[in-house]
């Protein structure tokens, strides 16, 4: 059993490692490609082809790969201003209610995403500079939805786990984590 | 009107279930639209909105928000205190001065209060603390200060405003320039009041001769320069903000490079950061038009405006009431919701008043900034306690009073004054 849950964290992690991975690339490709294209527009004249379809594309790759991240971090924004009038047991259980629905929330977006998706691939659709079909984009979005959705349903299972054992520490987020725009 | 309520409705209660923001607003939208429609029209618009996030035009969020990171942990808060310091730190008051100062520059290329008050803190209490400051105007200045940033440009918040109301960035990003400085003088003007009713809160530094000031004043024109070159690009009709963003995250990538504040782990980190940050805030720009989508098919805002010109009062007071419902609201919710939330309401209401969409979004972040510093639920007091634990919450509520005072006359004066937020835009032909 022991050497199961290793092994199960061994996986979470290494998952976790690839998906970064690949947002920060995403991300960096974004910002090397759109700061080419504007030296090369503005100084030699001359854009790099395709630069901003590409460039939508790294960015749906870096939004969604991220977005399990996003969640496991706890960086969205919920309201908490009931987290100090609730005892630790209740918020556990609250907790746990609130990522069920985000799980559902997102398992339906990444149905409806799939399903879209089909259609991109029925409907043969492609980028108009370089030709780069969107149906596999499209398709990545609905699994790593699918996997948000999953990890909220993991957190869900482990806040039913905490209110159980009767943890005392509640689930508050450091306010310094998350919501860094405003 | 009853559906557009009972949206609203469920979405509290929702939220009051600690379900993400984003998630209420986006199921909510979904459900609502499609009772109201149809549900193949509902789900079709809601994949719609996953899908078509990657826009061009919006990889102006995720390229600001890694320029604010790059900037962050090349560990310029220092170097730019430090500065404000060798040039009023001799005032009475003027460490707070200098404090205030440094916020607004450091704010204005991170982009985040959060973090501003978070890195200045760290850089700016010690200090304060070494010349005897009282801790409550202290804490004050570093709370009040680092709500600057937000509205000075490049904003990521005017950015999010300018995608939900189908403004020009670019307009919004200059409209925001004059109406920061105001901000800037009036908490200066706070600062110098407080010192001059109190002059043992503040005692003034040391005075810096010369050289000191040369040499701290070089330890910055990086910063300055990628300010420069990113807002003067734009202002000056070389850049779109996209192409800006670009620029300014290169830039801010190339500045922690040469300060050697990069290593492979840390540039991931700064990556996988901002990716993270911009995919949370892309999951509340979805859900957010989701909702909108949803509102626009209730007849909620046109009851609204109608109910508002029932009262038959000057439009100008239809916007005082709309900043007090902000002001208040602000008090118990976080600021990015609380601006998601109103906005699809109010906007419309605004605009059919005959108001400028661009002033109107300048008052908002001026709102938001008050929220992010008025108890019970200002972020910036909680950051700013969570950094320094030995300081009472009670004296940092103290200390900021003064602030919101001025934040109030800035208020005041932006909406009797609406030619400081609309002059420069207008000059640019934006």
């Amino acid at each position: 059993m022991r050497a199961r849950t290793i092994a199960r964290v061994e996986i979470m992690q290494r998952l976790q490692s690839l998906v970064s991975t690949v947002a920060a690339l995403a991300l960096f490709a974004m910002m090397v490609l759109t700061f080419a294209d504007v030296v090369g527009r503005k100084l030699l004249g001359d854009s790099i082809p395709g630069a901003v379809e590409l460039t939508e594309l790294c960015m749906l790759v870096m939004i969604f790969m991220a977005l399990p991240l996003a969640s496991i971090v706890g960086e969205h924004i919920v309201f908490d201003l009931l987290d100090r009038a609730l005892p630790a047991r209740v918020l556990h259980l609250q907790q746990a209610l609130a990522n069920l629905l985000t799980g559902a929330v997102f398992g339906g977006a990444s149905w409806l995403v799939w399903l879209r998706s089909d259609r991109t691939y029925e409907m043969g659709d492609i980028t108009a500079r370089l030709s780069i079909p969107l149906g596999p984009f499209h398709q990545m979005v609905a699994l790593m939805l699918m996997i948000t959705a999953l990890a909220h349903l993991l957190m869900a299972w482990q806040g039913v786990g905490r209110a159980r054992r009767g943890e005392l520490s509640g689930p508050r987020s450091d306010p310094a984590v998350g919501r860094r725009t405003s | 009107m009853t559906e557009g309520l009972l949206g609203f409705a469920a979405m509290f209660a929702l939220m009051a279930l600690r379900v993400p923001i984003a998630v209420a607003m986006g199921l909510v939208g979904l459900v609502g639209f499609a009772l109201m429609r149809s549900w193949p029209a509902a789900f079709s618009s809601a994949a719609g909105e996953f899908t078509d996030i990657g826009a061009y035009t919006l990889s102006v969020v995720p390229l600001f928000v890694l320029m604010g990171n790059f900037v962050t942990r090349a560990g310029m808060s220092r170097d730019l205190y430090q500065a404000a310091y060798a040039l009023i730190g001799h005032r009475r008051g003027g460490l707070a001065l200098s404090t205030i100062t440094a916020c607004a520059g450091f704010g204005a290329i991170c982009g985040s209060s959060l973090a501003t008050t978070a890195t200045m803190a760290r850089v700016a209490m010690p200090e304060m603390q070494r010349f005897h400051y009282a801790p409550a105007f202290a804490a004050g200045s570093v709370c009040a200060g680092a709500t600057l940033g937000i509205l000075i440009p490049p904003s990521v918040i005017l950015v999010i405003y300018g995608i939900m109301t189908e403004q020009s960035i670019g307009a919004l990003f200059a409209a925001g320039l004059l109406p920061g400085l105001l901000a800037l003088g009036c908490y200066m003007l706070a600062a110098v009041w407080v010192t001059r009713r109190h002059p043992h809160y503040g005692p003034p530094g040391e005075k810096a001769d010369a050289a000191t000031r040369w040499a701290a004043m070089r330890g910055i024109w990086g910063v300055l320069l990628l300010f420069a070159l990113v807002m003067g690009g734009m202002y000056g009709g070389l850049f779109t903000p996209t192409e800006a963003a670009g620029v300014g995250a290169m830039g801010g990538f190339v500045f922690a490079l040469a300060r050697g504040a990069l290593t492979w782990r840390i540039l991931r980190e700064v990556l996988v950061e901002s990716a993270r940050t911009s995919a949370m805030l892309f999951t509340i720009v979805i859900g957010a038009s989701l909702f909108a989508n949803f509102l626009n098919f209730t007849d909620l805002p046109g009851a609204l405006k109608d109910f508002v010109t029932g009262f038959g009062v000057h439009p100008i007071l239809v916007i005082v009431a709309i900043c007090l419902v902000y002001v208040v609201l602000g008090t118990a919710m976080e600021s990015l919701s609380m601006m998601l939330l109103t906005v699809p309401i109010f906007f419309p209401l605004v605009t059919s008043l005959g108001f400028d969409p661009v002033w109107f979004g300048i008052l908002v972040v001026c709102v938001i900034e008050i929220s992010l510093i008025t108890p019970p639920v200002g972020m910036n007091i909680f950051v700013l306690s969570s950094v320094m634990p030995q300081l009472p919450t009670t004296t940092i509520w103290r200390g900021v009073l003064p602030f919101v005072a001025a934040d109030v006359v800035r208020m005041a004066v932006l909406i009797a004054f609406p030619a400081i937020s609309l002059v420069l835009p207008r000059w640019l032909g934006l």
